[in-house]
């Protein structure tokens, strides 16, 4: 192919341009028309285009010179930090376990390095603006976010508080804790849920493994926010493909959640009601009706959960869990958003009611369903 | 240097004086260098973004004196050539110490410690891009906003004045260009 002068360039390239905008059906009549009139332009555009098709697919130029383009490795630098080793990884990047490497003092975080490189110029801001508002928030029972960054290819990643610990059921399970100090234990994640929805923010991903206890026995919620920030700033695709991600374990999605719909704190009020559950019975609340994750987001569209207690053999736990306790935890885990607890704050409550021996709100509710039901199936005779 | 020099460089280059315009590429091209320099012995630990240097050297310059450059979009334009520049030495300098050139540069060597070679010939690229400065030199600065600045599209729309749909066309037609030039014998 014969080299291009400015001039040649000069006429061809408002033609290119043209054809640039067209969409594929558009531009392939348009060259058909043009083949009529003016063949060896027409020739010539296509030539150029399928140079352009071919450069698409090789992702021509599309990586800096600068980008390793390789996943993050052990000794890495990001800011300040120094990466020591992988603690997990998934759909959204890895997490790592990172010390300061300018010896100041020291300090080990969690650095979270998202697998999306080349955000646009929105989702980077988006990022960096969502990021400073969960920054300024401090809660003892929410690991913090520090900080957030770009590295050298515009991969985002964020600086979050290191906590050492168990997961929260594996903790109940190892320990034997009996059934009030596991609900002890989660009352205070409950509150810190209370706590942020409260500043508008919303967890999403609220589930056994982003709950840790510290050996002191203390619970810390971790990833606030991680998940919205995410999916907020994504582009739509990518936001797409995380959302499917996220459908492969929706033991604790909410039934909106799961349709794609809105998240609102109601969504967390329902993680954390399946929580409870699990926390509670050591099972899933829908663990009978699947045994597959198709079959499991079918029952959680569909089906009303079993109450807890009916998981608990008989005895004093049983009964210690029947009524109010159930109450509050199906209250949780309705399927209409709009009949769950609006917020954490009221879920909080309720349990600290339950606590302490008092009547909880949930149950004064359900038995007022239940007289409507009976009236509505008195009229319906 | 002093800022009228600077002064004189920029509104004669503005004017078309390419003489003007190649003492202006070796100015900024010396103010990243030596601000990549200043800022690795400062912390060996930092990760230098051509983005974060190009914004550092922007605000280096500016804060040293008034009325160096008009605008941030007008010392992009010259900078982001200047960091094709240096972003290619810095690769010929590595592959001249492989072949035991010996060849000392410092320039952003964290940032490229793990760097791969890159996919293609960085020698021939320069000389593809130094033709599509001469065939359309607005295709040309887009490509070192993009692939050697690492700017978004929306970003480099913004730094020209421009929207980001022209910037993407722009960019289409420079990769064109490039491929045509690297692929001929």
């Amino acid at each position: 192919m014969a080299r291009w002068s400015a001039e040649k360039w000069g006429e061809i390239s408002p033609h290119l341009d043209k054809a640039l905008d067209l969409d594929s059906h558009a531009r392939e009549s348009w060259l058909n028309e043009l083949d009529a009139s003016d063949p060896a332009l027409a020739q010539q555009l296509r030539e150029l285009l399928a140079t352009q098709q071919h450069n698409s697919a090789a992702e021509f130029l599309e990586r800096s010179p600068l980008a390793p383009g390789a996943p993050p490795i052990a000794g890495q630098q990001i800011g300040a930090y120094t990466l020591e080793s992988m603690l997990g990884s998934g759909g959204t990047g890895s997490v790592w376990l990172a010390r300061r490497s300018d010896g100041h003092f020291e300090a080990k975080v969690a650095i979270k390095i998202l697998d999306h490189r080349g955000l646009g110029g929105q989702g980077a801001e988006q990022i960096r603006r969502e990021a400073s508002l969960l920054a300024r928030q401090s809660h003892p029972h929410i690991a913090r976010l520090f900080d957030a960054g770009f590295g050298t290819d515009g991969q985002p990643f964020l600086i979050l508080e290191y906590v050492e610990g168990q997961r929260i059921d594996e903790y109940c399970r190892s320990r034997k804790l009996s059934l009030p100090a596991r609900v002890q234990l989660l009352l205070p994640i409950i509150e810190a849920v209370a706590h942020a929805h409260a500043r508008q923010i919303v967890h999403r991903d609220l589930k056994p493994s982003n709950i840790l206890v510290t050996s002191e026995g203390i619970a810390k919620l971790l990833d606030f926010g991680v998940a919205s920030l995410i999916s907020n700033s994504m582009p739509v695709e990518v936001a797409l493909s995380q959302h499917e991600i996220l459908g492969m374990t929706p033991g604790y999605a909410a039934p909106e959640q799961i349709r794609g719909e809105a998240i609102t704190p109601a969504s967390d009020v329902y993680a954390l009601g399946i929580l409870l559950h699990v926390l509670i019975t050591g099972l899933h609340p829908y663990a009978p009706n699947f045994s597959t994750p198709t079959q499991l987001i079918r029952a959680v569209l569909t089906d009303d959960a079993d109450l807890a207690s009916e998981s608990i053999e008989p005895g004093s736990t049983k009964r210690w869990v029947r009524g109010d306790l159930d109450a509050v935890i199906a209250k949780a885990m309705q399927r209409d958003p709009a009949h769950r607890y609006p917020s954490a704050t009221e879920l909080a409550a309720d349990v600290r009611r339950f606590l302490r021996s008092r009547p909880v709100l949930a149950k004064r509710h359900t038995l007022a369903e239940r007289i409507l039901m009976f009236t509505r199936r008195q009229r319906a005779r | 240097m002093s800022d009228t020099d600077l002064e004189f460089l920029i509104r004669s280059s503005d004017g078309g004086n390419t003489k003007a315009r190649e003492q202006l590429f070796t100015v900024l091209y010396g103010e990243l260098h030596s601000l990549a320099q200043r800022q690795l012995r400062r912390n060996s630990a930092l990760t230098l973004s051509p983005t974060t240097l190009l914004h550092e050297t922007y605000l280096d310059m500016s804060s040293r004196g008034a009325g160096t450059f008009p605008d941030r979009a007008r010392f992009l334009a010259y900078a982001s050539r200047a960091m094709r520049g240096l972003i290619i030495d810095y690769f010929r300098s590595r592959a001249a110490q492989k072949r035991g050139g010996g060849f000392q540069i410092t320039v952003l060597k964290s940032e490229v410690v793990d760097a791969k070679e890159p996919d293609i010939q960085l020698d021939k690229l320069s000389e593809a891009m130094d033709a599509l400065g001469v065939i359309e030199p607005r295709l040309a600065q887009v490509v070192d906003l993009k692939f050697f600045c690492g700017m978004t599209f929306a970003e480099i729309g913004a730094a020209l004045g421009t929207s980001e749909r022209t910037i993407k066309r722009d960019w289409e037609k420079a990769r064109i260009l490039l491929q045509h030039e690297l692929t001929e014998v």
